[in-house]
């Protein structure tokens, strides 16, 4: 009963919520519990309506009521629409990975640059950012990647002393 | 798990067939929803054929509920509408304050609904049962009586009654049940047990 109370205050472990949800579908005194804790709250929150058999009416008049059919593919469109949305992300961050990887921009820590990269990469044409760059590789290893040796067919840019 | 997904939940097992999941949203709303209704159809016996029907209404249309607003705002406009449809039919008008927002038909004064929802039999009997809570209230514990007020009537969360009562959330979720059951008790012989339930 301890759960049925934290269940209707929305407080109930998620890994709890289904268990508790059909024992008290199963157990009539969980249901009971259930029923007068809500006129308990209703009470207190001044929403207090006479007694009227209402619940036992409705009862039957639910009985009679043949069950509404849900589509399948509707009633899982919720777990289908996270289901898309986190497939789509998937996508949209190897993709990223993917065009970074193109561009030489990904590199791990501390690894060395290998020895064909090109002397400037990841855009940048001036020739004094070039030199602040490679002056600060190891903050900005991403754009600059520094050969141990330099090979012949480098192009270096114009204006850039060595 | 927040209150709206536990609904959630409900909603689909309904919506799979379960009948028993809907009577618990039935338990749940019922009240409130007749409340709301009570603002444009007085008459107590009407209020309840509405609320009925209102209910069997967002049964039928439980396919259609996709979870994109809460249940109870989507039930309460089915309530409002099934109120409209009501007094059409009978060649009344709705009042001037029909379009009632659900948050407005909470807040409506409690003045106003215990006497214009209850026949004089009903009236006595839901000023039984505040007595009874109201009494029961009183003879909690402090620590427990404190519990439930700051959930029920302050609307806090767990995490925020622990750290005004300066205790583990815990204690808290174990003093708020101590006092639903201790004025449960109380209240049990006025309304029945799930067979012969009078709410």
């Amino acid at each position: 009963m301890k759960d049925v109370s934290a269940l209707m205050d929305g407080e109930l472990e998620r890994k709890r919520v289904r268990s508790t949800i059909t024992r008290l579908e199963d157990q009539d005194e969980l249901r009971d519990a259930w029923a007068t804790f809500h006129v308990i709250r209703d009470t207190l929150q001044g929403n207090v309506i006479g007694p009227s058999r209402f619940t036992e009416k409705f009862h039957e008049r639910l009985e009679q009521e043949p069950v509404p059919v849900v589509p399948r593919w509707r009633a899982r469109l919720p777990r289908m629409r996270t289901m898309v949305v986190a497939g789509l992300s998937g996508v949209l961050v190897l993709a990223a990975v993917a065009w970074l990887a193109a561009r030489g921009g990904l590199q791990a820590p501390g690894s060395a640059a290998p020895a064909s990269v090109p002397f400037v990469d990841g855009g940048l044409n001036d020739p004094v950012a070039i030199e602040f760059a490679m002056a600060h590789r190891q903050l900005v290893p991403a754009f600059v990647s520094a050969p141990a040796a330099e090979p012949a067919d480098r192009v270096r840019p114009a204006g850039v002393a060595r | 798990m927040s209150d709206r997904e536990i609904d959630h939940q409900l909603v689909l097992r309904a919506q799979r067939g379960d009948k028993l999941a809907f009577e618990l949203l039935v338990n749940k709303y019922e009240r409130k929803l007749q409340r709301l209704l009570s603002r444009l159809v007085r008459d107590p016996a009407e209020v309840e054929d509405v609320t009925q029907e209102a209910f069997i209404k967002a049964y039928r249309a439980l396919p259609t509920f996709r979870g994109e607003s809460a249940f109870y705002t989507w039930l309460y406009r089915i309530g409002i509408n099934t109120a409209k449809n009501y007094l059409t039919a009978q060649g009344r008008k709705a009042p001037a304050t029909v379009d009632i927002d659900p948050e407005d038909a909470e807040a409506a004064s409690e003045s106003d609904l215990a006497r214009d929802t209850n026949t004089p039999e009903q009236e006595m009997m839901s000023r039984q049962v505040a007595e009874t809570v109201n009494a029961a209230m009183d003879a909690l514990p402090e620590e427990l009586r404190s519990a439930i007020m700051l959930r029920e009537i302050e609307g806090m969360s767990y995490d925020e009654i622990a750290a005004i009562m300066n205790c583990p959330i815990g204690t808290v979720r174990s003093r708020i049940f101590r006092a639903r059951e201790a004025i449960a008790e109380q209240l049990r012989p006025l309304l029945g047990t799930q067979k012969d339930r009078r709410w």
